[in-house]
């Protein structure tokens, strides 16, 4: 980039650790792997957005959307 | 006469050209000087100036101005005429617009017959040069007992005592230049190029090789994009004041992106190709015609980020571009390091075109390279999808893809985007992680169809030795796999390697082990922490370096046996 900007990356991974410390304290087990699962494919999301004027937190949300998209569509969603 | 022009010393009245074998000769001309002046008159009663003549130039933005040349008799009077007046058209320098007034630029064959005669321009000059460095137990230093030397592409090394070189170019440091006789000394180097790197760019750049003696890329290139202004009359001022225009933080966001990355698909592949654009942002910016002069100056063409191109005139640094692209291609066919020094003139030119003390960039032309760059690799990603080919790791320019129909891909790729693409096939890639196990780009370990190996950002300049011959014997050791399956075959042969490195580590036998080079220095770590090898040897933190060849054997084989979770 032509201006020093800060990265993109670095803040969406500021985000997932935010939940990642939250889902650990609240404790619940099904919230903690949604999140952990979300951090997988956190970086695939950031792939097809990079277009995009978005958000490190929109991507987040998204890839959490998707895994509960993916428990809901296979029936798997329960804890 | 008939000889390379290695060098060239400016004289009263002239010039003396040094040619290869250390011979000199005497050429009478005189130095150009452009100065922007209302009173030429007063210029001339400077005893040096010889005569002026009053010149029309433009511009960078197109405007007609008055320029006068000076003749002068020595270059005394051009640093005297400099430091008083308004002096435009540095770059080139004065040393190099003579030298090419009179047919004798560096490292071109001359023949001198009454004048100077330039033959053969564009071949490799037949003269002799040499990198030397001393070194001591450590590796290079300035103060070493013995030296490291390439003299014209051989190896060789000894004591210092017993050397005594006699090389038309040399590069050399510390107490080796005094073992030296060379016509051109360099003894600073910012450049990442090799000596004959070097003398390539003094070739493409018109530049004597003492004039680019601590030179960065940067005056390469711009040397060379200010020759086709020169021909073009142009003016090239010291300073260019060009002004950003005013946009929100939402538009800078949306306009200024680098290039597009998707994050690899950890783990080990079979049969891939890797897909690579050729000198992509040279070629985009020669294909769009982006230059300072015609980005947002006519709306020809226009961008989804808000800026336009004008395509009625050939940019500057297209112009520049193209020739160099060219010149790239055609001599990774005859001498890599040749072609690699001009590959690395390329791969600054779309950086300085955001730079903002650049005197042929701008912004908004560096946004454009960059939009258009996503672009090309968004749609080559579309058209893979379309071909049923899987893209397993894209950066910038290039990707990592499996498919059936890899050839056709690349077909329809260069026929949509008009631009270069070069293939190389892979038995088997590693697409490695980050340290937590996130995907990580540019982190690679392949073997090529041919066997070799190609190993991306694994290898880091500041490893330990130690490492960095571990890293090297186990890759090798890897490449006899023919398949991800024989890579997690020979694992305990890897395994086998590490043992005997575990044994090296704690046995301390080679002091030299345990250096690693940061910036230019080489440090130790001891048990108290950090030294610096200078201070001599004074021992190692042994659990240290057998942590470090640890981490490395789980980075080689961490993702072979599925992808690691990542946290």
């Amino acid at each position: 980039m032509g201006r020093t900007q800060p990265s993109f990356t670095t803040a969406v991974d500021a985000e997932l650790e935010k939940l990642i410390r939250l889902s650990k304290r609240v404790g619940n087990p099904c919230f903690q792997n949604v999140i952990l699962e979300a951090s997988k494919r956190v970086r695939y999301f950031q792939n097809s957005m990079y277009d995009e004027v978005t958000d490190p937190q929109e991507v987040v949300l998204l890839a959490i959307i998707s895994v509960l998209a993916e428990g809901l569509y296979n029936g798997r969603l329960r804890c | 006469m008939e000889g390379y022009v290695v060098d060239a010393l400016p004289i009263h009245g002239g010039v003396t050209l040094v040619l290869d074998g250390f011979r000199k000769l005497k050429v009478k001309t005189t130095f150009p000087i452009y100065v922007i002046t209302r009173d030429p008159e007063k210029v001339m009663e400077h005893p040096a100036v010889l005569y002026y003549e009053k010149e029309k130039w433009k511009d960078l933005d197109g405007k007609e101005v008055a320029l006068y040349r000076f003749e002068l008799s020595d270059m005394e009077a051009y640093y005297y005429i400099k430091k008083r007046l308004q002096v435009v058209n540095e770059i080139p320098t004065v040393m190099s617009q003579t030298l090419s007034r009179i047919g004798a630029l560096p490292f071109r064959k001359v023949k001198v017959e009454g004048k100077v005669e330039e033959m053969y321009p564009e071949e490799f000059p037949t003269i002799s040069y040499a990198f030397i460095t001393p070194t001591n137990w450590y590796g290079p230093s300035p103060e070493g007992k013995t030296y490291f030397a390439i003299v014209n592409g051989k190896r060789i090394q000894g004591k210092l005592d017993d050397l005594d070189l006699r090389v038309d170019v040399a590069e050399c440091y510390g107490i080796a230049c005094d073992k030296v006789t060379a016509s051109v000394k360099i003894k600073s180097k910012s450049a990442p190029v090799s000596i004959k790197g070097l003398i390539e760019w003094s070739l493409v750049s018109k530049t004597l090789l003492r004039e680019l003696e601590g030179a960065t890329i940067g005056k390469v290139l711009t040397t060379n994009e200010a020759w086709i202004a020169l021909k073009r009359k142009v003016i090239i001022p010291k300073v260019v004041p060009r002004v950003e225009k005013l946009r929100t933080l939402n538009d800078i966001i949306a306009s200024d992106k680098g290039g597009l990355v998707v994050f690899p698909k950890l783990g080990c592949y079979d049969n891939v190709s890797q897909l690579d654009f050729s000198s992509m942002y040279p070629s985009i910016i020669v294909k769009y015609n982006i230059s300072a002069e015609t980005v947002d100056t006519c709306e020809d063409l226009k961008t989804e980020i808000g800026h336009s191109i004008c395509l009625k005139e050939r940019g500057i640094v297209p112009e520049a571009l193209e020739w160099l692209v060219k010149r790239k291609e055609d001599l990774k066919r005859v001498d890599e390091e040749r072609s690699d020094a001009i590959k690395w003139i390329l791969v600054a030119s779309f950086g300085y075109l955001g730079y903002r003390n650049s005197r042929f960039g701008k912004i908004e032309a560096y946004e454009l390279v960059t939009y258009f760059a996503r672009k090309t690799l968004r749609e080559a990603i579309e058209l893979a999808r379309e071909h049923k080919v899987d893209v397993l790791h894209g950066i910038v320019d290039s990707m990592i893809v499996k498919g059936d129909r890899v050839e056709d891909l690349i077909n329809d790729i260069e026929s949509k985007t008009g631009l270069r693409m070069k293939e190389e096939k892979m038995d088997w890639v590693i697409l490695f992680p980050r340290k937590d196990g996130m995907p990580y780009p540019m982190r690679y370990l392949g073997k090529l169809n041919g066997g070799k190996m190609k190993v991306k950002g694994l290898v880091r300049e500041n490893m330990p030795n130690v490492i960095k011959d571990f890293l090297e014997e186990a890759v090798d050791r890897m490449s006899k796999a023919r398949n991800c399956k024989e890579v997690e075959e020979i694992r305990s042969e890897v395994e086998e390697i590490m043992e005997k490195y575990k044994t090296r580590i704690i046995n301390g036998r080679k002091k030299q082990d345990y250096v690693m080079w940061v910036k230019g220095i080489p440090y130790i770590r001891g048990v108290r922490g950090f030294y610096i090898a200078e201070r001599g040897y004074l021992g190692r933190d042994v659990n240290y370096y057998l942590d470090f060849l640890r981490r490395q054997f789980e980075v080689l084989y961490g993702v072979v046996n599925g992808v690691p979770n990542p946290r």
